[in-house]
């Protein structure tokens, strides 16, 4: 029996709502491409409801829905009006999914990035930040929620309101957070927010979105079909309609909204989920693991190394002798490694999920004792 | 040896792993691996491993019981290494 710890990639399980979901959808006559109608059922405006619902958004319709959290970065950065010269300010624990379109950005002429580190536990600190903002005009902040490496949850409100305070619009990636923590971007004044469907709203692949505040227009960085407004040479002007291009994955937000469902109906206790985690985390600490261990609110997600090991070494023993399903290295967030304190060769990461069992924690706690007290060899 | 081989991936673009099916366990294949370097192996782990460090930098790895390796190859001369160990392995 395989343990699956690694959440902050893609969730699972699923409740099985959602199998059932996709499964009903693909025997069911397709949706009518948005040409509305009294009698019409749209599982997009259902997904993009329930959504707003769960953000505190006041128009469904600003969420553009498509398949995944890159996706809606990319909409967000490729289609935002820089212009030429433009300042964004982001940080060194963001995920390649804004590294990459941040880097394409610069290396075209449009903007100058400027990277701030985080702390050594993967956390915005709002010095820092505040520092980048005072130091000169910046047109955009991008910063990530919740860092995939070490889960260190970081103060969106507040930072948010320190980009704000200074003129600068702000971009938010909800990746790791959406599902497990309060998100409310509309409340907190912020201006785009990109998430996934498949890791903590438990829906599956190929779903996510961007949220675009209705006074931000973004040029479509994806352009064509929409089912309407077919004599026009361009995208409707309309949201969500603006930034959706081509035939939606209909199934798979049918799953995406049963998940909301149910977790709607099934609210995670987070109090206990966050007590168990931390008591994984000082299991392996004890075990003998250099464990990263921010304070305050975090997902569940744990880095560690051990001491003379090599991460490809403690995965491979982990997945290969103990059935333990980890990730192992950069997390594909390369720039935050060097502001941990422990090496610059990524970490050994465990992501839980609400269906992560104390036995399967114990199991991993006990690998990882082995691993240290026998050595590898 | 028939073997079938596919490279495995990691964050780190000059990687050059490799893992290899193999006809029997990897245990059963230790005797000989032994004549290419000192193979250390680790009984008291759930599945216990194996793992030898060749003199041309390459590594191999994997669970003793089961019929897949794991095989490293030096990234400076991987076009040298990994022709080699498959000319080997497919002699044993």
């Amino acid at each position: 029996m395989k343990i699956y710890m690694n959440n902050a990639a893609t969730s699972f399980p699923k409740p099985e709502v959602v199998a059932k979901a996709v499964y009903d959808d693909i025997l069911t006559l397709p949706g009518a491409a948005n040409r509305g109608g009294v009698e019409t059922f749209s599982v997009f405006d259902q997904t993009r409801q329930l959504l707003a619902e769960l953000m505190e958004l006041s128009n469904p319709n600003d969420i553009a829905l498509g398949s995944n959290a890159s996706w809606g970065l990319n909409l967000a950065l490729l289609g935002f009006p820089f212009n030429p010269g433009d300042i964004v300010v982001t940080t060194t624990a963001e995920h390649n999914s804004i590294l990459r379109p941040l880097h394409r950005l610069e290396q075209n002429g449009l903007v100058n990035v400027i990277t701030i580190p985080v702390d050594d536990k993967g956390r915005i600190d709002a010095d820092e930040w505040r520092a980048a903002f005072t130091a000169q005009k910046v047109r955009l902040a991008v910063f990530t929620h919740a860092s995939n490496v070490t889960g260190a949850v970081n103060d969106a409100a507040d930072l948010t309101a320190i980009a704000k305070a200074y003129g600068a619009t702000v971009l938010l990636d909800a990746s790791q957070s959406l599902g497990l923590v309060p998100c409310t971007p509309e409340v907190w004044g912020v201006d785009m927010l990109a998430f996934t469907g498949h890791k903590y709203l438990l829906g599956p692949q190929g779903t996510g979105g961007l949220w675009v505040h209705p006074e931000l227009e973004l040029t479509p960085y994806l352009v064509g079909g929409t089912g309407v407004y077919s004599d026009s040479p361009d995208m409707p002007p309309e949201m969500p309609l603006h930034l959706e291009a081509g035939t939606g994955n209909e199934s798979s937000f049918s799953g995406l909204a049963a998940a909301l469902i149910w977790s709607r109906e099934n609210p995670l206790d987070t109090r206990s989920f966050n007590d168990f985690m931390m008591t994984f985390r000082e299991g392996l600490a004890a075990a003998g693991a250099q464990v990263i261990a921010p304070d305050g609110l975090c997902t569940p997600v744990i880095s560690f190394i051990i001491d003379g090991m090599s991460c490809e070494d403690v995965g491979f023993v982990l997945t290969d002798s103990y059935d333990i399903i980890c990730r192992t290295g950069l997390h594909c967030a390369p720039l935050i490694h060097k502001n941990l304190r422990y090496n610059n060769n990524g970490t050994v990461r465990l992501s839980l999920s609400r269906f992560t069992t104390i036995e399967e924690a114990e199991i991993a706690v006990s690998a990882v004792r082995d691993l240290i007290d026998g050595g590898l060899f | 040896m028939i073997f079938t081989a596919a490279k495995a991936r990691n964050c780190f673009a000059n990687a050059e792993t490799w893992e290899y099916a193999i006809e029997s366990s990897a245990g059963d294949l230790l005797p000989a691996l032994s004549q290419l370097g000192k193979v250390r192996t680790n009984e008291r782990l759930r599945r216990p491993i194996f793992g030898l460090d060749l003199a041309d930098g390459t590594n191999i790895k994997g669970i003793l019981a089961e019929n897949i390796i794991k095989v490293s190859y030096p990234e400076d001369h991987v076009n040298t290494a990994k022709p080699a160990f498959e000319a080997w392995l497919s002699e044993h």
